[in-house]
């Protein structure tokens, strides 16, 4: 590693930048092992400094209950009084607006992108482009408003054609990024399945991401990797919670393997029944044990934030 | 001739031109030479005889400066105390500590300007600025070509398994490709720079007898790095859509943009080739690997002679009757040369590894 490929920045030791990881004085392999641990833990103690929740990914495997853990806590955040937008990302999955009770999509984010003649994409509106967006900037054509919900979605894809899902990825995380969140307001996103969405950019600007997690082994490791990345990316709080938890002796097990895996626990939906049935019929019971259940966990959630 | 006795055949002359040069030096030098690891190389005490003179050598030699008040902050400041224990004028000691960080060989740190600890430290800032290249002349550059020969020609086992450095696909290639990540499409590592500094390459200058033609003005910098480059008068400042237009024009030479292999790029984006450059032989693969379409190829082999990999090769397809270029997915680095050269546009590029073959931050197992 030579003067101008200090993984930290600086241009040179002992610059502004230098951590003194010894990386561009290594001599051996052992000595580069070290340096990249050194920068590696410099990282994770430095990740998050402002630790204000404002802005919350929830993301797991596929097939979790992502779609309905969002619905549940909007619905508690919003009896908490908080002004919540949710901003639903996955590009495939079409039913979260109407388990949040809207009966109709709003016009989806993508379609700001316009296509040139040249084949390339252009953002053409102008309220996307300044630097910072207050949740009132949106134009109400793409943001469904409710009795203290928001929901923004960015689009899905209908047509095999369409091309690559990575425009609305930018799209998404350039928004995230430029949203001004103010006082009693939160965001809450909706991320696809998959830890593909990590590095596009869409989390590198959220300060939460919430991982959930189901009784499989899949999805343990998932966990593991998700809140690694995170990690990386500068993200200091990544909780799990876990989600149709069938007894009190898995929940035990799940919350050893998920602190072995060093990420922690929030709280537990257990398995229920009801739960199961209204999202057989794409809705989310408001009144249910699950947002009781919920209701821990925001409460635990908002107790982190300053 | 092959590539490869070909590089043995100049460097032997290379040897031979530079040694016989040789000429006595001062101790001094040696004992500088050892500050960056390579005190018994005669041709490393050249190089800094080349860089400060006998009196510029005892300034350096000097350093840190012990007298300097700790609350002086990084900079390039020494003491009073300091030159007079030179027995020099503190106004020529300023002088020649500037020569010398602006030539590469100190830099401003919290004691004051210290000489560079490394090796490649000294190489990337001391070959970087042309200001001096008149004065310091040809023997110089060939000085360094000399020490760095054997890294050129690294071993088959290190070749692509070194962690520190990554391909980076050039844009134009997988423009159009599916699940593209900011920390590999270079107009988005580009676009969140606050500062572009535009460099002469160090790798390059440095092998004087360098075969490949292309361009010495094609490293980038960012960041910090950047800055640190403009402030001693090395490089030009450029905009986003000047150094989109500087990858443009590099586009027409087989030239291999890398970088560091992390998520965030703050330092630098190479344009390498393979005949010159120290680091692209070991770097990591890109997360794409080239993908020929023999159909559309006219078997003109402009993709042959770009790969820096050796990588394609003219296979006889029996159902087109004739040969047309092949890929080696397991040579293929990734880098999109032979995508945005071929003719025919009978080549893409395909995604086959997942994000977190990309690290967070630089790791080493």
């Amino acid at each position: 590693m030579g003067l101008f490929h200090c993984p930290m920045g600086a241009a040179f030791y002992e610059d502004d930048d230098c951590i003194d990881c010894g990386m561009c004085y290594a001599k051996t392999r052992d000595e580069m092992i070290e340096a990249s641990k050194k920068i590696r833990a410099y990282l994770k103690s430095h990740a998050s400094k402002n630790s204000t929740i404002k802005k919350i990914a929830v993301c797991g495997k596929g097939g979790v209950g992502k779609s309905t853990i969002v619905t549940l806590l909007a619905n508690v955040l919003r009896k908490a009084g908080y002004s919540v937008l949710i901003f639903d990302t996955d590009e495939s999955n079409p039913g979260l607006y109407r388990m949040l009770g809207f009966d109709k999509q709003p016009k989806a984010l993508m379609t700001v992108l316009r296509k040139l003649p040249s084949g390339k994409r252009e953002v053409a509106a102008k309220w996307l482009t300044p630097d910072q967006i207050t949740i009132a900037d949106i134009p109400s054509e793409y943001m469904l408003g409710g009795d203290g919900f928001k929901f923004l979605m960015v689009g899905k894809i209908k047509d095999p054609f369409q091309g690559c899902a990575c425009s609305m990825a930018n799209i998404a995380g350039d928004l995230v990024g430029k949203l001004m969140v103010q006082d009693k307001e939160l965001v809450l996103i909706d991320i696809e399945a998959g830890i593909e969405s990590f590095g596009r950019g869409v989390e590198r600007n959220v300060d939460t991401v919430l991982i959930v997690v189901e009784p499989s082994f899949e999805s343990m490791a998932l966990a593991e990797k998700i809140a690694y990345m995170a990690e990386g990316m500068g993200i200091s709080r990544v909780r799990a919670i876990l989600n149709k938890v069938p007894s009190d002796k898995v929940k035990q097990r799940m919350t050893e393997e998920l602190d072995k895996k060093g990420v922690r626990t929030l709280g537990t939906i257990y398995f229920d029944p009801e739960l199961s049935e209204a999202s057989f019929e794409g809705t989310t019971p408001v009144n249910s044990r699950a947002a009781e259940e919920m209701k821990a966990i925001a409460e635990f959630l908002l107790g982190e934030s300053n | 001739m092959s590539k490869k006795t070909d590089a043995e055949q100049i460097y032997k002359e290379l040897v031979a031109r530079v040694d016989a040069e040789k000429g006595e030096l001062a101790p001094i030098y040696k004992e500088l030479a050892a500050k960056v690891g390579f005190g018994e190389s005669e041709h490393m005490q050249r190089i800094i005889a080349k860089l400060a003179n006998l009196e510029q050598a005892k300034v350096v030699a000097a350093l840190p400066d012990p007298y300097r008040a700790e609350s002086s902050g990084r900079s390039l400041e020494v003491s009073e105390e300091f030159a007079k224990k030179l027995n020099m004028d503190k106004k020529v000691v300023d002088k020649h500590i500037r020569e010398l960080y602006e030539k590469g060989l100190l830099f401003p740190t919290k004691k004051g300007p210290s000489m560079a600890r490394t090796f490649i430290q000294l190489h990337d800032a001391a070959l970087g600025n042309p200001k001096f290249d008149k004065q310091l002349g040809r023997g110089y550059f060939d000085l360094w070509g000399v020490i760095e020969g054997p890294m050129r020609q690294p071993k088959p086992e290190d070749m692509g398994q070194h962690g520190e450095f990554r391909i980076l696909p050039r844009w134009k290639s997988i423009e159009n490709v599916a699940g593209v990540q900011p920390f590999e499409d270079i107009r988005a590592i580009l676009k969140s720079q606050e500062l572009i500094v535009l460099l002469h390459c160090g790798c390059k200058r440095s092998h004087t007898d360098r075969w490949c033609g292309v361009p010495v003005e094609s490293c980038i910098t960012l960041g910090r790095t950047a800055q640190y480059n403009l402030d001693r008068g090395a490089g030009r400042k450029i905009t986003y859509e000047q150094a989109l237009e500087v990858l443009d024009r590099l586009d027409q030479y087989p030239m291999v943009n890398a970088t560091v292999n992390q998520r965030e790029v703050n330092q630098l984006v190479c344009n390498c080739h393979y005949c010159c450059c120290l680091a692209i032989k070991i770097a990591a693969k890109s997360r794409f690997v080239a993908e020929a379409h023999p159909d559309m190829c006219q078997a003109c082999g402009t993709c042959v002679e770009r790969c820096q990999f050796g990588a394609i090769s003219m296979k006889h397809y029996p159902e087109f009757g004739g040969e047309r270029a092949c890929v080696d997915p397991e040579l293929c680095r990734g880098c999109g040369c032979c995508v945005i050269s071929c003719p025919s546009g009978a080549r893409t590029m395909k995604l086959v590894r997942p994000p977190e073959h990309v690290p967070e931050s630089v790791t080493i197992y």
